[in-house]
């Protein structure tokens, strides 16, 4: 199993995880393309004191895990743990985290909002 | 008549390259578009409407004037007076379009000033001249031209019931910050604070989910601000307003502005830079827009609108080729606004609205056009009954005359803790 702590690769001046090419960078330092050839189970830890967990960040982080491993197995693989206690803040969290999801799975089966002109 | 800013600019002794350096910095202006060279005077007569909502092709020549003024007073000592004192009418995003190029030009001036040594001091002087309407001093006080003691001289009549609070400056992010110096972060944390303490002049604050949400959407917008940029820099600015009152009261409203810019290419220049490369999604968007041109003849946009208005879509982006995710920022920003700041009175004119104002395009969302979750899809709905076949609105949509050289983002939403009481059920 491999685990990390998430906060290491945040910038020190916020709280918050944002941008894809951040999410790209930390992937990168992850070496999650290696990881994701394993079997292992790999525990990203989002720290306590996170405001954000941006759907960029996230798919800059683990859409191409995704995309190879698919949903399910990627769930089963990736375990994201929020360290958070407030109720409000872990929900909030999960909700980017789903939205992250949403907008993977929307890419994956080629769906887009273009059906609002017609 | 109030002296604003006093800006201590050094004459040179190299003139003949600080000469070159400032023609250079002219000619970078004038490529961008920024400029009026026709221009001669060191006075702007900002007209009685300084909006780019209701008159964006003069608000914007006036900002070229003001660009041109200040290049003509470089060496010369020279005052510049930007008259608003018949303007009746101002909007936040025009006045922080013209703030930070004010600020962005000088700041190179005085770089400039600074690398070909001093000899001796010579002054720029802004002079600002109010306008006899509160509600423009008032938006003039927010965004820094104009100090908040000086917004009630002189005045014809009280035409507001808004009172500037305070602003939180003009913030500007760099595209090369990355990684651990990112300020992206940094500024959205401090914007969504900045929110939090509006909120708190209402009696509320954001729980830590709803910090969360608004972190995100911020932090969304900023991100693509910084995608899309071409030039390197994005900027972003918030000022507050509330209403006097004498009486401690529930009722009273509380007016938020903030404003993302980014220079550059507009959405749609953007989109086509990369059409080669991203072709696929290039023509599914173009069959639909000439789908929609062909089936509705004398429609009042063209391309360029209506490719903007795809663009807004959820997943759709210029740079989905390289990364098949891109295209989820605007959706999650205009959602989370206007889900915060919900609170109307037709009456008194406090009408929330996004406005995304790009190349010659004029976007208006509101609560009438918000996203709406289509299956797993938000979708930005530009028709007002949500059910025509044609989704798309004059009074959402609009071809510009002119066109803005990047993009701006602006978003004007409403605080009432009487509001927030129904809405959340009571006090927080």
């Amino acid at each position: 199993m491999s685990e990390f702590n998430l906060k290491e690769f945040r910038p020190s001046n916020s709280t918050s995880f944002i941008g894809r090419t951040q999410g790209e960078e930390v992937r990168k330092k992850l070496s999650l393309e290696e990881l994701d050839n394993d079997d292992s189970e790999v525990v990203l830890k989002i720290p306590a004191d996170t405001t954000s967990f941006n759907p960029s960040f996230f798919l800059g982080l683990l859409y191409k895990s995704i995309k190879k491993l698919g949903v399910e197995r990627f769930r089963e693989k990736y375990k994201l743990q929020i360290e958070a206690t407030d109720p409000s803040v872990i929900s909030a969290i999960n909700g980017n985290l789903e939205d992250g999801f949403r907008n993977a799975r929307n890419s994956m089966d080629n769906k887009d909002g273009l059906t609002a002109f017609g | 008549m109030i002296e604003n800013t006093h800006l201590n600019l050094n004459l040179y002794v190299d003139f003949k390259n600080f000469n070159l350096k400032i023609k250079a910095l002219f000619a970078r202006w004038k490529d961008a578009d920024v400029i009026d060279k026709e221009f001669q005077s060191n006075e702007i007569k900002f007209p009685r409407d300084f909006c780019f909502q209701t008159n964006f092709e003069r608000s914007l020549d006036k900002v070229k004037q003001a660009n041109t003024a200040i290049f003509n007073s470089i060496g010369k000592s020279n005052d510049i007076t930007f008259d608003f004192s018949i303007c009746k009418k101002v909007d936040s995003a025009a006045l922080v379009f013209l703030q930070v190029m004010r600020l962005e030009l000088m700041k190179d001036i005085r770089r400039l000033y600074r690398k070909f040594h001093k000899e001796e001091d010579k002054n720029i002087t802004f002079i600002i001249l109010p306008s006899k309407s509160a509600e423009v001093n008032r938006l003039l006080c927010v965004t820094g031209f104009m100090k908040k003691a000086d917004v009630y001289t002189g005045l014809v009549e009280i035409d507001s019931m808004l009172s500037p609070i305070n602003n939180i400056g003009y913030l500007k992010g760099n595209k090369s910050n990355s990684g651990k110096s990112d300020v992206k972060g940094q500024f959205t944390d401090r914007i969504v604070k900045y929110l939090d303490s509006c909120l708190n002049h209402h009696g509320y604050e954001f729980t830590g989910g709803e910090i969360v949400n608004m972190t995100t959407a911020v932090g969304e917008i900023l991100g693509n601000a910084e995608d899309h940029c071409k030039f390197g820099q994005w900027y972003i600015s918030a000022n507050f307003s509330k209403e006097a009152v004498k009486k401690k009261t529930d009722k009273f409203v509380g007016e938020m502005n903030l404003t993302v810019l980014n220079f550059g290419d507009s959405i749609y220049e953007g989109y086509l830079s990369t059409k080669d490369k991203n072709h696929v999604q290039y023509n599914h968007v173009n069959n639909l827009v000439e789908d929609i041109i062909v089936k509705n003849p004398g429609l009042e946009f063209d391309k360029e609108q209506l490719f903007t208005v795809a663009i807004m879509q959820d997943t759709i982006s210029r740079l989905r080729f390289e990364d098949d995710t891109r295209g989820t920022g605007t959706v999650t920003f205009v959602k989370s606004f206007l889900e915060i700041g919900d609170y109307k009175d037709s009456e008194k004119g406090y009408l929330p609205i996004i406005s995304i104002i790009s190349g010659k395009t004029y976007l208006i969302l509101d609560h009438n056009c918000s996203p709406v979750k289509k299956g797993s899809i938000f979708k930005v709905i530009l028709d007002k009954e949500l059910n025509k076949s044609v989704s798309v609105d004059t009074a959402y949509l609009r071809r510009l005359g002119s066109k803005l050289p990047g993009t701006l983002i602006g978003a004007k939403i409403y605080f009432n803790k009487e509001h927030f009481d129904v809405k959340y059920g009571g006090e927080s």
